[in-house]
């Protein structure tokens, strides 16, 4: 999308004078046009302190005030966004369509819009958000990308100094050499006379042997600076991937399924690594052996120097189409490949439901179909590799018949020795070789370019959780207060306007239907996401001015499905404590009602559990859970669904668990089963992203609102279940 | 440390190993008590407590009452003679002994000589052979009790590092080895377990 040069303090282009750059809180930049269903039109939106504007190809269509409006809204299509307002008597009109592209932006012009509402309506005077005014940059230009890399390699600069130091040597080396032979040849093999003969020949080769020697030195001690400097590059590049991933909210780390954001850490690192140790140097030595052949040749007779060069343009045409097409084949393979990998994960993960409906001969059928794609394909590439490559190495060597021809018409005429003719045709030989590597390093450069790219891309996402370094509470209480709180997903609220006052110490259970938003409220006092308005506090303090450490080390989450890390049970209960003592540890164990099993295993604390580890129920992973928040001793305790997916029996002692876990702690529990908050002191019933009921189950019961219907629901679900 | 084999879609640590008490085995059953009783802890010293070996069985007399007890380490892997859970017929703990300093003379050898009897995992002192084949790997070692052979699936797997000495290793069968020390293992041998460390 082109953006429009504007200079400062002047009107946005296309808006009308008394709109000033400088009074614009946000902007927002569309390319669709409102109406016509495929109608392009750029189209800006701006919003001042007190207007909403808008500019379609440079003339101002609308222009209105923000005292006039109730609210502006995003509503979704597909492939694209409508934006809205509403105004106050409630009449709603479209006022700008944009593409996904801009999506993001509509949601983040629309907040700042919304809350520029908000202010007027309370009378404030306007503040700006900074991510209202700018859009995301996208992508990023390959020199860009390129020169970021030079610059993340400037800690290694004495290391890659000294390789290129080497490199010079190693290729004027491999250049001296051809020349060491021909001066073998000529002065001393085709010398006649003896004295000089024995007395030359013996220094030659020895000079040859040193030469070569120097060769293999440099050679060695290059690869051992590269390989250094490149390793400690990628390490510090997978460090910071890595720490910037962890720094991102779990809004944005939810942007990228695990397996992509292993593969930027594991994957892309790796393949930067391999183009700075492998490719690069190849394409530096290559080059310059190229260029120093050439201008060798050239000085020396620039017809042999034409006649060796002059094909090479033709037999890079060549290889250049035969890689072309050679990659297609290749891809084309890599697809099936991963294709008929996915059919098998499929079926495999599914293998109870195949085997439940009799579907294996369908399975199969499906499995061979796709073996058998990859094996034609297979056979296609590798017959055409065996054709093809033997006739592009003779179409190479053409040229040196050429070279042959001319050189020996030279030497009959007694105008080029032995030795020259020996020296020019290993010339020749050496251009023709890199050559064929040089035409396959775009492709190269451009994979590495793709993942630095992506790795860049996640290097500058922001981190919308900025930390405070002062610590704020000297002591912990526990008491939670949520004002006005709002928050939503790409611009849908999930949460409007909640406000709840949680007592320390006290036990408040969440109620609501699924959706409702019940887990984001519970996140956002993790402060996994930021409120987008209002705000969150503890013992009166914003949990925005707490440092996040601190705020986690005083919070204990016990979820539905809880994470056991690879390790053993011992280290699992500590890991909010790795100090702990081995009496605290059991203590905790007891106290979750854990250590009964715990020292029926094979190794006690000590046993593997985890992904690969010794397998434990759901009730016993949720003990361990407990334990590990109760050696955390937080000041406040969230349980989500923590007793969900265990049987009745099993929850019983859960429950017990959990009532010694929350005595003394702000508790705050979602449950489905409405039957397991009984030891709740007060139920909140959230519905519509608000506040809609809060009491006892008493209370709320004798109000017969939305609890009496959730409570009448569940006992109509237990009859059926239990006739 | 590293994560254990998996054999047979079950960890190496369940039944097979010679020495479970049945986790969910055909063993002795366990009864699962209330959180009140897990949370008692009652604390056993030569005190409170009397043990005394009959029949080749662990009998503890505690408040004047006689139980047929089996002892368990509550962390195998760094307390050896430490944290003890005393558990009663139906696997249900009686008791945990902080200690076996505690206990002194018949009684302390009697508790050692009971851990290491339940506790059966030899002591590498020697690798004379180890040859891999298709993914298993086969050994001849000596240990304190003698030559032994045993064979290792995934043998990377099979070795358990408990700390950057000490190494587990979990045959097919579930027996386990044990060499406290890798790096005071004689050259020879070293070199041949090198590769899996």
């Amino acid at each position: 999308m082109k953006r429009k040069h504007q200079e400062p303090s002047e009107a946005p282009i296309g808006f009308s004078p008394s709109i000033e750059k400088a009074d614009v809180l946000a902007r927002l930049h569309t390319n669709l046009d409102p109406v016509l269903p495929r109608g392009k039109a750029d189209t800006t939106v701006v919003c001042t302190a007190n207007e909403l504007a808008v500019s379609t190809d440079g003339t101002q269509t609308l222009r209105i005030a923000l005292t006039e409006l109730e609210e502006v809204h995003v509503e979704n299509g597909v492939g694209c966004v409508f934006l809205e307002y509403t105004r106050l008597g409630g009449e709603t009109v479209l006022f700008a369509r944009a593409d996904n592209r801009s999506a993001r932006d509509a949601v983040r012009f629309v907040r700042a819009v919304n809350r520029r509402l908000r202010e007027i309506a309370e009378g404030e005077t306007p503040t700006r958000s900074p991510e209202d005014a700018g859009e995301r940059k996208r992508g990023a230009g390959s020199r860009r990308v390129f020169l970021r890399l030079l610059g993340m390699s400037r800690p290694e600069w004495k290391y890659l100094a000294v390789t290129m130091l080497f490199f010079l040597v190693t290729t004027g080396i491999s250049i001296l050499l051809p020349y060491l032979n021909r001066r073998l040849v000529d002065d001393y093999i085709r010398n006649e006379v003896e004295s000089v003969f024995f007395a030359g020949f013996i220094g030659m080769i020895l000079t040859l042997l040193a030469v070569n020697v120097l060769r293999v030195v440099t050679r060695i001690v290059r690869g051992w600076f590269l390989t250094t400097a490149g390793n400690r590059m990628i390490v510090r590049l997978r460090d910071t991937v890595f720490c910037k991933i962890q720094s991102l909210s779990i809004s944005k780390i939810s942007e990228n399924n695990t397996g992509e954001l292993m593969q930027r850490v594991n994957s892309d690192t790796s393949r930067v690594k391999n183009f700075l140790i492998n490719q690069l140097p190849s394409l530096l030595e290559q080059t310059l052996v190229l260029v120093l052949i050439s201008v060798v040749l050239f000085v020396y007779d620039w017809r042999l120097a034409l006649l060796i060069l002059l094909p090479a343009p033709f037999v890079a045409l060549a290889f250049r189409s035969f890689w072309r097409f050679m990659h297609g084949l290749f891809r084309r393979r890599r697809e099936l490949n991963a294709q008929g990998s996915a059919v098998l994960h499929d079926i495999f993960s599914g293998i109870r439901v195949v085997k439940a409906y009799g579907m294996e001969r369908r399975e199969e059928d499906r499995f061979v179909g796709m073996a058998a794609a990859e094996r034609d394909a297979q056979l296609r590439q590798e017959k055409l590799w065996a054709i093809l490559m033997p006739m592009l190495n003779f179409v190479m060597g053409i040229g040196e018949y050429v070279l042959l021809y001319y050189v020996g018409r030279q030497m009959l005429g007694g105008m080029m020795t032995a030795g020259e003719m020996s020296q020019f045709s290993s010339y020749a030989s050496m251009i023709y070789g890199p050559l064929n590597m040089l035409l396959r390093l775009p492709r190269q450069i451009m994979m590495m370019m793709t993942s630095l790219t992506r790795i860049y891309e996640l290097l500058d996402r922001p981190v919308e959780i900025t930390d405070s370094q002062t610590p704020s509470l000297p002591e912990w209480r526990g008491e939670i207060n949520v004002e006005n709180v709002r928050f939503g997903y790409e611009g849908n609220d999930v949460l409007h306007d909640i406000n709840l006052h949680i007592n320390a110490g006290e036990f408040v259970g969440l109620v609501g239907k699924s959706g409702v938003g019940k887990s984001t409220l519970i996140n956002l006092i993790l402060r996994m996401y930021d409120v987008q308005d209002g705000k969150i506090s503890i013992d009166g303090v914003d949990i925005r001015d707490i440092p996040q450490k601190e705020l986690r080390s005083h919070m204990g989450v016990v979820l539905q499905e809880n994470f056991l890390f690879t390790g053993t049970v011992k280290q699992n209960i500590a890991y909010a404590k790795p100090n702990a003592t081995l009496e605290e540890i059991i203590r905790a164990a007891k106290t979750a009602g854990a250590h009964d099993f715990i020292v029926r295993l094979p190794d006690g604390y000590n046993t593997y559990v985890g992904e690969k580890g010794y397998t434990l129920s759901g009730g016993e992973r949720q003990r361990i859970s407990i334990a590990r928040a109760l050696l955390h001793d937080p000041k406040i305790l969230i349980l989500d669904e923590a007793t969900a997916s265990l049987d009745t029996e099993t929850e019983k002692l859960i429950q017990d668990a959990l009532r010694t876990l929350c005595q003394g702690r702000t508790t705050i529990a979602i449950a489905h089963r409405l039957s397991t908050l009984r030891n709740a002191a007060r139920l909140v019933v959230l519905d519509r992203g608000k506040v809609a009921e809060s009491g006892t189950h008493e209370e709320l019961m004798e109000k017969q609102g939305i609890y009496y219907g959730l409570v009448m629901a569940q006992r109509e679900m237990s009859k059926i279940e239990q006739p | 440390m590293k994560t254990p084999p998996m054999m047979g879609g079950h960890s190496p640590f369940g039944e097979a190993n010679g020495f479970s008490n049945g986790h969910g085995g055909e063993h002795r059953p366990h009864r699962e008590r209330s959180l009140e009783e897990i949370m008692k802890t009652v604390w056993l010293t030569p005190e409170n407590a009397a043990f005394a070996r009959r029949d080749g069985l662990l009998w503890l007399t505690l408040e004047g009452k006689e139980t047929r007890v089996s002892l368990r380490r509550d962390f195998p892997f760094e307390q050896l003679w430490a944290y003890i859970s005393v558990l009663g017929p139906e696997e249900e703990e009686i008791g945990m002994i902080r200690s076996l300093d505690l206990f002194e003379g018949e009684t302390a050898s009697l508790l050692r000589e009971e851990l290491e009897r339940r506790y059966y995992s030899p002591v590498i002192l020697r690798i004379h052979s180890l040859k891999e084949r298709y993914g298993f790997s086969y050994w001849k070692v000596e240990t304190a009790e003698g030559e032994m052979e045993f064979t290792l699936h995934d043998t990377y797997k099979s070795l358990i590092h408990i700390d950057d000495k000490r190494v587990i290793i979990l045959d097919v069968d579930g027996n386990r080895f044990e060499i406290p020390d890798v790096s005071a293992l004689d050259r020879r041998s070293y070199r041949k377990i090198e590769l899996y460390l």
